[in-house]
């Protein structure tokens, strides 16, 4: 059982989530996307930073990497292609 | 076929991953995973897709079909038959179930009324109970649940107040 100290991944996650929240907040839908991935982001660091324990680790990537490709911008990616092509 | 789609979403239940990653927590910090995490974790995304059924009919977001209350009544029957299974997961159920009606309802009409419930439910209570059922001690438990509440608390008032 650990204590509450970060550790240099951690620091990193936090600092990419305080990116994320404090970056553009014009796109209010968009906004709230990026405050629940940097949550994400910080909990994930929270745990891979304080454990051993390789499902917690595997599950917790899982859960992680889902919402990422949840979270893709496909219709954004989309367009792009569509305009590129033409 | 398509009011059934819109059902499915208008439960959200991707906006359970956060909560999910908190339940792990005090599993990280404890190193191991109790199968009653499992349970804690199906209720969850259950009782959520149920508020957020319920959220979404509030807030006329979506065209529900007539059927919807049916389907909420089922889903919240299911996590609760669920949580059964675990003393723990029951009561938290029961308290998830509770203020989801209490933030439907009235919390989003006080002051700070809605990220606190947001904050309780979403990660206060799942890192409390899951902090019980990986049995970690007193300190580490309410030194977890106060970090994560106040965490999510002054990050969904940015959230809420700034945009």
């Amino acid at each position: 059982m650990g204590d509450i100290s970060a550790n240099s991944f951690e620091l990193v996650l936090f600092v990419i989530a305080m990116i994320l929240i404090l970056s553009d907040k014009t796109d209010k839908k968009a906004y709230h996307n990026k405050v629940r991935l940097a949550m994400v982001l910080f909990l994930f660091g929270l745990i891979f930073g304080k454990t051993n324990n390789l499902s917690i680790i595997l599950l917790s990537s899982a859960i992680c990497a889902a919402y990422l490709i949840a979270m893709l911008p496909i219709e954004a990616i989309k367009n792009r292609a569509e305009a590129a092509l033409r | 076929m398509s009011g059934f789609l819109e059902l499915v979403s208008a439960s959200r239940i991707y906006r359970t991953i956060p909560t999910i990653l908190a339940i792990l927590v005090p599993a990280a910090f404890a190193d191991k995973i109790a199968p009653e995490l499992g349970v804690l974790i199906l209720s969850c995304i259950l009782i959520y897709a149920v508020a957020s059924i319920h959220n979404a009919k509030k807030d006329n977001d979506y065209s529900l079909p007539e059927y919807y209350r049916e389907v909420m009544i089922g889903l919240a029957a299911i996590a609760l038959a669920i949580a059964s299974s675990s003393r723990t997961v029951f009561f938290t159920a029961i308290a998830w179930i509770a203020l989801g009606l209490f933030y439907n309802t009235i919390a989003r009409r006080m002051l700070f009324g809605d990220n606190t419930v947001l904050a309780i439910t979403h990660f206060g209570l799942p890192v409390f109970s899951s902090s019980i059922i990986t049995g970690i001690d007193a300190r580490t438990t309410a030194i977890l649940t106060a970090f994560t509440f106040a965490a999510f608390w002054f990050e969904s008032c940015f959230s809420i107040l700034k945009v």
